[in-house]
């Protein structure tokens, strides 16, 4: 299933100029084969940027125009059998491992008649097409105009464009259920993106003797419009023209939902006031104010006040610190801030509306079926995050040590979230509302120390640290009026947002033992011989949280002369991850009708009706993220080269955790839900030989 | 001269600002609710997608829905249908534990049945509201009443005491749990008060439709287990509004032999294509992947069997528990629906099933079922056949368990020996029991539905049987889904869960 991929990046750039034009041009090409079979994506980018200035220099241009070409053949992301769904990697740690590729003919995929939906992964992963095109074009232009003594004018527009294809095709030999019934299955899905932003912009700034001050206001306009479609095909004589030619297939076997197009769009304007003050530059006051409106939320709550004010006390600069020479620099910060988050909300969440829902039989005949598409919310608005902060940046001993402490804590309100709602009355059982509230504390070191500093050699330490808290504090409020108490609101397998409790908190059944048939016991916490295994149920116990308590790394770089080397290590820890693959592949039922791990022997589980924290695990990890070592040769002699680097990196190189899993650090996306592992695409550890030449 | 620059600018851009602060939300790909239902057209969409939540389909929605649904519900705690857990690994343990009487709170089938009726009960209201807003013909006002009282009915038969609503513009604390009681005087308030203005056409516009005949039938259901959700027995209304049904001119579809149909009879015709209007009363229409879907053969056969059959592989999912099946005598036509014992081709399905859970049903284990054999166009997600909801056999046995619970046996065998002799079958040797009706009800009606509630009427559903002992009072209804019971406080769980 898998092979040794290799990457090539080739990049050519060049500029150049007049006294009141430069522009500088490039092109990369990024060829990457995928570590898994029939994998791989190359990118082209093309990138133009130019600069001129007028009317004395008091006009200056700046146009931008990139352009990025994909082309990727993708590994299928999430396929299987009705009991399990991954992607293909998982699949066959899931299958049994008995299984020939090939049927005894050596040609034809092996599959199994007897079960249920049987998936071969080898067969997928050799005969589905999966290809993808995408196409971005982003323009911009800025445009500065020196008004007058020091009062500057901006302009800034640009233009993202998108357009993808995607087009898929399996074959009734990928041994996929829904391929063979219908003998192929094709189709084209075809997405338009359109970002637009528009800013204006007056600035001043000036000194007035110890005073300086910088002042800004600023209108901005956003718009995003997404548009598409997609089409489907089934029933195909051969496999020869795979997705390229839909009306092939058989068209007496079209269904609802094999045509479909969608457009909708959001707009954000915001108006922003900022003045910079900073007297003998020691203080410095920052105050903001921003009142932002999106077109996504509810139609009275729109618009969002947003301010922000904060003060730094450049420290080292004070008379009374002349005479030391402990520090070279000190400066204290601190901050209040009111900031919006419209993340999660996509547009027309706010609003009731009516869309088609396949066909129904209605006055002897077969009619569009509509159908209300949501659980409308008209109060949808900002949610809200009040953050205060306090900060000492520090150079201390001929700046050898360098360091920042910062603390801060934030609580957001009127949190976004798909809350559970009681059906009835709602016709869906989710909703898209603010409720709630979440506190977050944080305390985040960073130091950096030369512990060698001379002319030849540098051998820096450098490291960082974050400890983070948070606590769901509050998750009532109302919808549409109605007091909305909710708690114990889904977040991840057995994990949830619980009063009092950090986000993604594991609430789950403790894992006692097995009974007599060597199926799995759990814990009756409240002894009333019925395991209840509801979200709020009263067997469940506290388990830890999904999410790190606290992340680090270090970066120690040495450089000698021509010679450098960097080494980056970063890890996290305090969460747990419930393992689900080794769940699956822990049950002894499942020997000779799937995967089995040696550690399921030893347990003896036959099975289990519960999800408990037998496969929850602590997530922690330390992981050597990057090593690269480069030379440089400098020629001083030969007619067009300037230069000429040569550096090896290695990326990933090795991991450091207890957990059981394939990697710690779970891909949130995908089907594995928050703090959980349903299997992962792994992660690739890959070796880089590098060679940069400038010439002259 | 720079100063004005500074004024012209400052007025210039406050000029582009007051065009660009419009936020307003655009919908291009939907229509806004309000605006669509308001129409007389919305009206009537809205009645045709209350009928769009009968038909069934994936995630357990519809009335004979695909996988963990209302259908499997009531089917599988019954004693006609289960689906083992197979020792290949396939069908996980919660479909046992249907038949076994031992479903979770948390269990799918029960939330997706929840979930089911309450978003029909939210688009009846929303029809029933239209309707009468938009002044259209009383007819179809009552046929979106009837709807809804039909869910309602389903809703009390499965769960009891039930939340209850009938105007979607109310907020969840104004929602009482009714009392079983309280809901089925409602249903039975709606029904006797709009089903003569229903339409009295059969078949053409109206067939899957209420028409007056379904929602006779309807009421006569509601009377017929009227005992077991009230207390108090309705037999002598539950047999007025049967001898309504009958003023509809139905009887009993042929079982003539026919050669040119697989099942080798006309009586499978009932549960074809388009459902034969002679004694079909009530159907879904389907169009497999286009209009609901029927899985029940597919679902029931051994992959390669029915890759045999209909050139599709089948899911080895339900069989016929053996008790069941041993019970149809073999000059029954009704009989003809199993498949079982040596088919050719490697396939033999034996009729005992070792386990049901743990370790599992050997593939081949089980008698299966084609009753429903599969219509085109069909393929591995299931066939075209309609399903019968209501059929005049089923008033037919209704009419004789009435009169035999009224104490008059003798005016109940006629109607027992019609369906008989139907099948095949002689007449009853001597005037009908309430086991002959129970146990006929069962040959006739099978798989379609109606078993839970027979097998709690006729106080046979607590048995113990090949796979469990007797089990306890309260698992006569189901309980109230958890996830119902998180979301809403007020709700109160069903005894004994």
């Amino acid at each position: 299933m898998t092979k040794s991929g290799a990457t090539q990046t080739h990049t050519l750039s060049f500029g150049g100029g007049t006294d009141t034009f430069s522009y500088r041009a490039s092109i990369s090409a990024i060829l990457q084969e995928g570590v898994v079979i029939n994998s791989n994506n190359n990118k082209y980018i093309g990138r133009i940027q130019a600069t001129q200035s007028a009317i004395d220099d008091k006009l200056k241009l700046t146009f931008n125009l990139n352009t990025g070409i994909t082309e990727s053949t993708n590994s299928i992301g999430s396929i299987g059998r009705a009991a399990f769904t991954s992607n293909l990697i998982t699949n066959a740690y899931v299958m049994r491992p008995t299984d020939p590729v090939y049927d005894t003919d050596g040609t034809t995929y092996y599959t199994d008649p007897n079960v249920f939906q049987y998936l071969n992964p080898y067969a997928a992963a050799q005969t589905v097409t999966n290809e993808g095109q995408n196409d971005n074009l982003f323009g911009s232009l800025k445009a500065d105009l020196d008004v007058y003594d020091g009062l500057t004018l901006g302009w800034f527009g640009s233009w993202r464009k998108t357009n993808s294809t995607y087009g898929y095709y399996m074959p009734a030999e990928s041994t996929l259920a829904a391929a063979i019934d219908q003998k192929g299955q094709a189709n084209i899905s075809n997405n338009r993106q359109n970002e637009k932003l528009m800013n204006i912009s007056l600035s001043y700034k000036k000194v007035f003797g110890d005073h300086s001050i910088n002042a800004l206001g600023l209108y901005e306009w956003q718009n995003q419009t997404y548009q598409g479609n997609f089409a489907q095909a089934r029933g195909f004589i051969n496999d020869i023209a795979t997705y390229n030619a839909l009306q092939l297939g058989d068209l007496s076997k079209v269904q609802p939902g094999d045509m479909s197009s969608y457009k909708n769009d959001r707009t954000l304007v915001s108006f922003l006031g900022r003045v910079n003050y900073s007297y003998l530059s020691r203080y410095l006051i920052t105050a903001s104010f921003r009142r932002d409106g999106a077109s996504v939320f509810g139609s009275n709550n729109k618009w969002g006040d947003f301010p922000s004010a904060s003060v730094a006390w450049q420290i080292n600069k004070e008379s009374f610190m002349a005479d030391q020479k402990i520090f070279n620099d000190l400066k204290l910060r601190v901050g209040y801030g009111v900031t919006g988050n419209q993340q999660g909300l996509y547009p027309q969440n706010s609003i009731s509306l009516v869309g088609g829902s396949g066909v129904t039989y209605f006055g002897g005949s077969q009619i569009t079926n509509f159908n209300v598409t949501q659980n409308a919310n008209a109060d949808l608005s900002w949610e809200t995050k009040k953050q205060t902060n306090i900060g000492i940046d520090f150079a201390l001993l001929d700046s050898r040590l360098r360091g920042t402490f910062d603390v801060y804590t934030a609580t957001t309100d009127n949190l976004l979230f798909d809350y559970t709602v009681p059906q009835p009355p709602y016709p869906f059982n989710t909703i898209k509302a603010n409720v709630g509230s979440i506190l977050n504390k944080g305390l985040e070191i960073s130091l950096g120390y030369d512990l060698i500093k001379n002319e030849n050699t540098i051998l820096t330490l450098a490291g960082n640290v974050s400890f983070l808290k948070n606590e769901v504090l509050n998750l009532s409020g109302s919808i549409n009026g109605v007091p909305l108490n909710t708690n114990y609101v889904p977040w991840g397998p057995s994990s949830y947002l619980i009063e009092g409790q950090p986000i993604g908190t594991f609430n789950i059944l403790h894992h006692t033992g097995k009974d007599n048939a060597n199926s799995e016991t759990v814990l009756d916490v409240d002894g009333n011989g019925i395991i209840d295994q509801g979200n709020t149920s009263p067997d469940r116990l506290i388990n830890g949280s999904a999410l790190p308590t606290y992340t680090y790394a270090f970066n120690p770089t040495f450089a000698h002369k021509n010679l450098d080397i960097s080494m980056l290590f970063r890890g996290s820890g305090g969460n747990k991850i419930y393992n689900n693959l080794r769940s699956s592949l822990s049950y002894l039922e499942n020997i000779g009708k799937a995967n089995v791990l040696d550690s399921a022997i030893p347990l003896g589980l036959y099975t289990s009706k519960y999800g408990s924290d037998l496969w929850l695990e602590d997530g922690s990890f330390l992981r050597l993220e990057n090593v690269t070592a480069g030379y440089n040769f400098h020629f001083k002699t030969v007619k067009y080269i300037e230069s000429l680097r040569l550096s090896l990196t290695g990326n990933n190189l090795f991991v450091i955790t207890n957990y059981s899993g394939i990697d710690p650090e779970l891909n949130m996306s995908g089907s594995n839900g928050f703090g959980g592992d349903n299997g992962i695409y792994p992660r690739t550890r890959s070796f880089a030989l590098g060679l940069n030449v400038k010439f002259k | 001269m720079k100063i004005k620059n500074i004024v012209l600018t400052g007025i210039l851009s406050f000029l582009l600002l007051v065009g660009c602060t419009n936020i307003d939300e655009h919908v291009y790909d939907k229509y806004p609710a309000n605006d669509f239902y308001g129409t007389a057209q919305g009206a009537d969409v809205a009645l045709a997608s209350v009928y769009a939540q009968v038909g069934g389909n994936w995630d357990g929605v519809g009335y004979a829905g695909a996988d963990r649904g209302w259908y499997d519900l009531n089917c599988f705690s019954s004693d006609e249908q289960v689906i083992p857990h197979r020792t290949t690994g396939d069908w996980e343990l919660d479909f046992a534990r249907m038949y076994k009487h031992d479903w979770l709170p948390t269990d799918s089938f029960i939330n997706n049945t929840w979930r089911w009726l309450y978003k029909s009960i939210f688009n009846a209201n929303l029809a029933v509201n239209q309707l009468e807003a938009s002044k259209a013909e009383p007819s179809k006002i009552a046929e979106a009443k009837v709807l809804r009282a039909f869910f309602y009915y389903l809703l009390i038969d499965d769960f009891g005491d039930v939340p209850f609503y009938t105007d979607n513009n109310i907020t969840v604390d104004q929602i009482p749990q009714a009392s079983r009681k309280v809901v089925y005087d409602f249903i039975v308030k709606e029904l006797t008060e709009n089903v003569e203005t229903l339409s009295a056409t059969k078949g053409g516009n109206y067939y899957g439709r209420f028409n007056k005949w379904a929602g006779y039938s309807l009421l006569a259901k509601v009377y017929l287990n009227a005992e077991v959700y009230t207390g108090t027995p309705e037999w002598e209304k539950c047999l007025a509004a049967c001898n309504k049904v009958s003023e509809g001119g139905f009887s009993l579809h042929s079982a003539a032999a026919n050669a040119s149909s697989p099942m080798g009879n006309k009586y499978y015709e009932l549960f074809g294509d388009v459902l034969p209007d002679d004694e079909t009363i009530l159907a879904i229409f389907v169009t497999a992947n286009v209009v609901s879907r029927n899985i029940f053969t597919v679902r029931s056969l051994n992959g390669p069997d029915a890759q045999t059959l209909f050139g599709y592989s089948g899911w080895n999912g339900t069989i016929v528990p053996k008790d069941f099946f041993l019970k149809f005598d073999d000059k029954d036509i009704r009989k003809k629906q199993f498949r079982y014992g040596d088919q050719g081709g490697g396939i033999n399905y034996s009729i005992d099933v070792a386990s049901l859970d743990n370790p599992g049903a050997a593939p081949q284990a089980g008698v299966r079922n084609t009753k429903f054999y599969p219509v085109t166009p069909s393929d591995g997600g299931g066939a075209s056949n309609d399903f019968p909801i209501y059929r005049y056999a089923d008033i037919l046995l209704m009419k004789a368990e009435c009169n035999v619970r009224l104490g008059n046996p003798a005016l109940a065998k006629p109607f027992v020996d019609q369906v008989r002799q139907r099948a095949g079958l002689g007449v009853l040797a001597a005037n009908p029991t309430l086991d002959n009706i129970y146990n006929e009800r069962g040959f006739e009606l099978n798989w379609e539905g109606h078993r839970r509630q027979d097998m709690i009427r006729f106080n046979k559903f607590l048995l113990a049987n090949e796979f469990r002992g007797a089990s306890a009072d309260y698992r006569k209804l189901f309980p109230i889904p958890t996830a119902a019971l998180d979301a809403n406080k007020g709700l109160k769980q069903n005894p004994g869960y």
